[in-house]
């Protein structure tokens, strides 16, 4: 079996781990805790820049291999036998365009406005401790569900909207838009309790230095009492057709 | 067989109640009153099912709706309010299941047979339709410039006594009926039963309401999806910044339109679920030691009323305070400008406004250094709120923004094709060192 060029093991190996730090972490995480949680662009652009650098740290360890890894570039420029016409095109080609594509690159990054600075991901957060044993006392019933949705459409369907698809008169003015309840990934991936505490704590309840502070969701407690909250929990569930996680 | 169809029928009858009672009830009311739980404190009012009297209809005025009007109200919803679009929720048997049992709730459905106003084809004159705009006087409550602030608009009212603003005519998303010629064609010919807007299939021609309803549609000229980019570049001049809002600088910036909501976030005194302005137009321009602000909005009431603008920012740079009046922790400052007062604190900031045709106008004008500083490339938060005196909206009764962000362009000293240059000749000469090492 012929051998493969270090050039291109060292290539896949990127690409491998290039791979599953832009589309991998999604699903694993989606596996192993439920809620799927990609990393950000910059976390992405990091971390394959340190797999690059510790690549080309083990292709430098020995010079035999840092040498085979060069060699395919190498036998690309230098002409050891006559060469056919292929090699010849494709020599001119990379060594016309690489110079304006460089510049047009140059050219985009210079024109291109700085980017503002992005909040931390994620819709999901942990749910507070003290939350975590916290049960729906009421039972699902028909009364009950549907005095939650008198209250839902009195305080909550102006931005959660009366389908409850997210799109309420004022869902497009708020960043991040309001959660869309038929969506899976939304409360179809979380239990009662956790609603419970993002109506009872509202934005501000969230965890400091996340997206507490432009979040729009009102803090209900105190306006809302806690019969009244879960009663919303079970008409959104209810009239949005999905199901606690815990419930399924 | 009679018997079947009537079995069928009231079958079909008992399935649009069901649907009805766990989707439209909610607004509409158990008995189709328009008096559901949350009906009152909602503008527009749900429809009242059993009066019977439709706005959005196909049909001549005082008429009923057909059954695709119907029908389409429940698919589309109707836009710019709360009436949502259900055609990817109910399945089309149930909609048409729907449109038969609102038709039961009402006895003039049994009698009466709509028939639609037919629609003229063919080319329409907006220019001419301009003129017949000002000769059937739909200034007199559209205002000269579409913007619902007509002369006599503040008096208007129709039969439940609530004063519905005249459609404000530049923002077509907000048309419950949609806003193509031909559903405007609809609106003005049959007009809207139960409100000030009549009919004019007697005033005008078919065609003259053809070149209307044209002109109408070309007046929509607003942003009907707001940009997703919530930032606004302050871009650099040379030479002062201005003062008015008509300065010809201002053209040399990108406006940028940010959607506005309901201050729905605090509870004290009252949650807000009816601002006038749905949208507010920002541009910014600095030049290194003052900065700029020019603010526009709808509000058709120019004079009489309070009406308020904010620009507010964190107190201390890098804090991220709380949407609208931060907390204990993280506070903001603001700049306030409010149409019957002099500034109230001297903020060291001066305001300029300015009122027509249904829009305000607000220059926000500032030294560049102080608290916040404005520095090239530094994103700084912004939030904008608004509030308009004639719809009663006072303290934190208001419209706003989220977080944005305005960045202060940087002085452009370089130019981008110097750096492509650069990189283009760096690349060359990198070339022609490797095919020298590699071929000696």
């Amino acid at each position: 079996m012929k051998k493969v060029p270090t050039l291109v093991r060292a290539a896949m190996a990127f690409v491998i781990l290039y791979g599953f730090f832009a589309f991998g972490i999604a699903p694993v995480t989606k596996a192993l805790v439920g809620t799927a949680a990609p990393l950000p662009s910059s976390l992405v652009l990091m971390y394959s820049g340190m797999s690059a650098a510790a690549i080309l740290l083990y292709v430098s360890l020995r010079e035999e291999r840092w040498r085979d890894f060069f060699r395919p570039v190498v036998r690309f420029l230098r002409d050891d036998e006559p060469p056919t016409r292929a090699k010849r095109f494709a020599r001119a080609a990379v060594l016309v365009l690489l110079p304006p594509a460089a510049g047009a690159w140059a050219y985009a990054r210079a024109s291109a406005p700085p980017e503002p600075p992005a909040d931390p991901p994620g819709i999901h957060f942990n749910l507070p401790d003290k939350y975590a044993a916290v049960e729906n006392p009421l039972p699902w019933t028909e009364d009950n569900v549907r005095e939650g949705g008198i209250l839902y459409t009195r305080n909550c369907a102006m931005c959660h909207g009366d389908a409850q698809d997210g799109n309420g008169l004022f869902a497009r003015a708020w960043q991040p838009r309001p959660a869309n309840f038929r969506d899976t990934g939304t409360i179809a991936q979380l239990d009662e309790n956790y609603l419970f505490w993002r109506i009872k704590e509202g934005g501000p309840g969230l965890p400091k230095g996340s997206i507490e502070h432009r979040s729009a969701m009102p803090v209900w407690d105190g306006v809302l009492t806690d019969d009244e909250i879960w009663k919303i929990i079970m008409f959104e569930y209810t009239s949005a057709g999905v199901k606690p996680a815990k419930r399924k | 067989m009679i018997l079947a169809l009537a079995i069928a029928l009231a079958q079909s009858e008992s399935a649009g109640r069901d649907t009805y009672l766990r989707r439209c009830a909610w607004c509409h009311g158990d008995t189709g009153r328009g008096d559901g739980a949350s009906a009152a404190g909602m503008f527009p009012r749900p429809r009242d099912f059993v009066r019977a009297d439709y706005r959005i209809r196909s049909t001549p005025h005082g008429r009923l709706p057909t059954d695709e009007d119907l029908a389409r109200a429940i698919e589309k919803g109707l836009p710019g309010t709360p009436m949502p679009a259900w055609e990817k929720i109910l399945s089309r048997d149930e909609i048409a299941q729907l449109v038969r049992y609102l038709k039961s709730l009402s006895p003039r459905f049994a009698d009466e047979r709509p028939t639609p106003i037919a629609v003229p084809s063919g080319p329409g004159s907006a220019e001419r339709g301009r003129e017949l705009y000002r000769k059937a006087r739909c200034t007199l409550c559209h205002g000269d410039a579409g913007r619902g602030d007509g002369g006599i608009a503040t008096t208007l009212y129709y039969e439940w006594g609530l004063s519905p603003p005249a459609r404000n005519l530049t923002r077509g998303w907000t048309f419950k009926g949609g806003h193509d010629p031909r559903d405007l064609y609809l609106r003005i010919t049959g007009g809207l039963n139960g409100t000030p807007m009549g009919p004019y299939a007697d005033l005008l021609t078919d065609r003259e309401r053809w070149d209307l309803a044209h002109y109408v549609a070309s007046l929509d000229v607003e942003p009907s999806e707001t940009t997703e980019d919530f930032v606004v570049t302050a871009t650099y001049i040379d030479g002062e910044v201005p003062s008015g809002h008509d300065a010809p600088e201002w053209g040399k910036t990108r406006p940028i339109t940010i959607p506005l909501g309901a201050q729905v976030i605090r509870d004290a005194p009252i949650r807000w679920w009816s601002p006038t302005a749905g949208s507010v137009t920002l541009r910014a321009l600095w030049n290194g030691r003052e900065i700029a602000f020019l603010v526009e909005w709808g509000d058709p009431t120019g004079r009489g009323y309070a009406d308020s603008a904010f620009l507010q920012f964190p107190a201390e740079a890098g804090t991220k305070p709380y949407l609208l009046h931060g907390d204990e922790d993280e506070s903001v400052l603001r700049w306030h400008w409010q149409s019957d007062l002099a500034p109230v604190e001297p903020m060291g900031f001066s305001v300029h406004p300015f009122w027509k045709e249904g829009r305000r106008h607000v220059v926000f004008r500032r030294s560049a250094s102080g608290t916040p500083g404005f520095r090239p490339d530094e994103f700084i938060p912004l939030l904008v709120s608004v509030r308009d005196g004639s719809n009663g909206e006072r303290g934190d009764r208001r419209a706003l923004t989220t977080w944005i962000y305005v960045r202060p362009e940087p002085r452009k000293t370089f130019n981008p094709w110097l750096e492509a240059l650069a990189c283009f000749l760096g690349v060359v000469l990198l070339q022609v060192w490797i095919l020298k090492k590699v071929r000696s």
